[in-house]
C-alpha cells in the first residue's frame, strides 16, 4: 500500500488517500521508478508557498516492497523535479484516480472528502500551477550527510548557485597508500585516483603550459565549470575549487571546507589547511602561496567531473 | 639511487637516477657530516621542499640543512648536499635550477 498526499491547503487537511490495491500500487511504483531521474523530487524541495505545491507519495510500512531508485517518501507534480512537466503528468494521473480510494478512511476526510469536487479543484489548481510555474527558490534537500553542508552563493554575486563544503578530513589523504599518489587536483576535486591526476588528462586535454588560461581550459575539459555557472542539484555534491599558477612552472588547487577555511595538498605532501606561513587559509586569494603568484579564479566541480 | 626534487604541487616531481659513481660521492658527503639531535624540519608548504634520495638502504630527506631518514639526522649547515644534488639535475629540468638555487641561497 502507498499513501498519496496532495500538498495544497493551508488550513484544511490536504487531500490524502491510500492506494490499497497492491497490484495497482506496485504497477504505479514501477512506472514511476522507470522515470525517477526526470520526474521525482524530494519532499519539501519544490515550491513552498501558498496554494498547490506538490504530490507526496510515501510507503505505509517499513517492509513494503519498494523499487530501488525511489526513496520511501518522494514527490511528483513538483518543480523540484529535474523535468517538472513529466512530473506533473504522472501526478495528474494519480490525482485523477482519487475518488476511487475514498472507501479507506483517513482522519482528514471529514473536512476534505475524496469526492469529484476535491479532485476537480486539485486538477484545476495543478494545471494553473504548471501553466505558469512560480519562481521559487529554496535550499535543496539532499540525503543526510553529516560531513557535508550545502552553501547558497549570495556574495559577491547572488547567482542562485549552490555548492557543498565538507568537513576537513586530512586523515583520509595522509596515509602511506594514498598520500604519495594523489596531488592538489585530487584533493580539491575530492577524488582519489592514485594517479597524481592532471587537469584535462582524462579527456585528452592536458597542457604543459603553466598559465591560468591553459590550465583552466584543461580543467574545464574535465567538466569543471566556472564559479557562478550554477550546477544543478543532480551534480550534488559540488565542490568549490580555486586555481593558482606558479607562472611557467606549476599549478595548484585549493578546496573550500566546512568552517570558512580552505584545504589543500601540495603535491605528494600531506593535506593541510594552512599556508606557507603556517596560517589557517581563510582566503586563497590572499594566503601565502609561495611562487604560485597568479590567482586564476574559482570553479565548481560536480559529481560528474572525471579526473585522472 | 634515485633522486626526487620536491617542488611541484600539481605536476609530478622531477626524478632521476644517480650513477654508481655519483651515488658513492653522495654517501661520502653524508659520511663527513655530524649527527644532530634536533627535531627534523617542519613539513614544507608550496614550492621547493628539498630532495628525496632513495636507495636500497634508506629513503633520505635532504632539506634546509638537515638530512633525515637514515640511521641519524645529519647537520649540513652549509647546505652543501642540497647544492651537490642540484648539480646532478638533468638538462630537461634545467629551468628549475635558478628557482631551487634561489630557494637554497635565499
Amino acid at each position: 500500500m502507498l499513501r498519496v498526499d496532495v500538498d495544497i491547503f493551508s488550513g484544511r487537511p490536504n487531500p490524502a488517500w491510500v492506494v490499497t490495491d497492491e497490484d495497482a500500487a506496485g504497477a504505479l511504483l514501477e512506472e514511476i521508478a522507470a522515470v525517477a531521474e526526470e520526474a521525482v523530487g524530494l519532499s519539501g524541495a519544490g515550491y513552498g508557498g501558498l496554494g498547490y505545491r506538490e504530490v507526496v507519495i510515501s510507503s505505509m510500512s517499513d517492509d513494503e516492497s519498494w523499487p530501488e531508485p525511489l526513496p520511501r517518501t518522494f514527490t511528483l507534480g513538483t518543480i523540484g523535479a529535474p523535468d517538472p512537466g513529466r512530473s506533473a503528468e504522472l501526478a495528474r494521473r494519480i490525482v485523477a484516480d482519487m475518488p476511487r480510494y475514498r472507501a479507506f478512511k483517513l482522519p482528514g476526510h471529514a473536512e476534505t472528502p475524496l469526492d469529484d469536487a476535491t479532485r476537480d479543484l486539485v486538477l484545476e489548481q495543478m494545471d494553473r500551477f504548471f501553466q505558469d510555474p512560480p519562481e521559487w527558490f529554496r535550499p535543496p534537500l539532499f540525503p543526510s550527510n553529516s560531513l557535508r553542508t550545502t552553501i547558497s552563493e549570495d556574495e559577491p554575486i547572488d547567482a542562485g548557485c549552490f555548492y557543498e563544503v565538507s568537513e576537513f578530513n586530512p586523515d583520509f589523504w595522509n596515509r602511506p597508500e594514498v598520500q604519495p599518489y594523489n596531488n592538489c587536483y585530487n584533493y580539491a576535486r575530492n577524488y582519489r585516483t592514485d594517479t597524481f591526476a592532471q587537469p584535462g588528462r582524462a579527456h585528452g586535454a592536458q597542457t604543459d603550459v603553466m598559465a591560468c588560461a591553459d590550465v583552466s581550459r584543461a580543467a574545464l575539459a574535465d567538466g569543471l565549470v566556472r564559479r557562478f555557472d550554477c550546477l544543478p542539484d543532480s551534480e550534488y555534491p559540488r565542490r568549490l575549487m580555486a586555481l593558482v599558477i606558479w607562472p611557467g612552472v606549476d599549478y595548484h588547487w585549493y578546496r573550500e571546507q566546512r568552517g570558512d577555511f580552505w584545504g589543500h595538498k601540495p603535491g605528494s605532501t600531506a593535506a593541510r589547511n594552512y599556508d606557507n606561513r603556517g596560517a589557517l587559509i581563510t582566503n586563497p586569494e590572499t594566503c601565502d602561496r609561495g611562487g604560485y603568484t597568479d590567482f586564476c579564479g574559482y570553479f565548481y566541480a560536480g559529481k560528474s567531473v572525471v579526473i585522472n | 639511487m634515485i633522486v626526487e626534487l620536491g617542488i611541484f604541487s600539481g605536476r609530478p616531481d622531477p626524478r632521476w637516477p644517480l650513477d654508481p659513481g655519483a651515488a658513492a660521492e653522495f654517501r661520502a658527503l653524508l659520511a663527513g657530516l655530524a649527527r644532530e639531535d634536533a627535531n627534523p624540519p617542519p613539513a614544507p608548504g608550496l614550492g621547493y621542499r628539498g630532495f628525496t634520495v632513495t636507495d636500497s638502504e634508506a629513503v633520505r630527506q635532504v632539506f634546509n640543512g638537515r638530512i633525515t631518514g637514515g640511521d641519524a639526522t645529519l647537520a649540513d649547515p652549509g647546505r652543501t648536499v642540497e647544492r651537490w644534488l642540484l648539480g646532478t639535475l638533468p638538462p630537461e629540468f634545467e629551468p628549475l635550477r635558478p628557482v631551487v638555487s634561489a630557494a637554497i641561497d635565499g
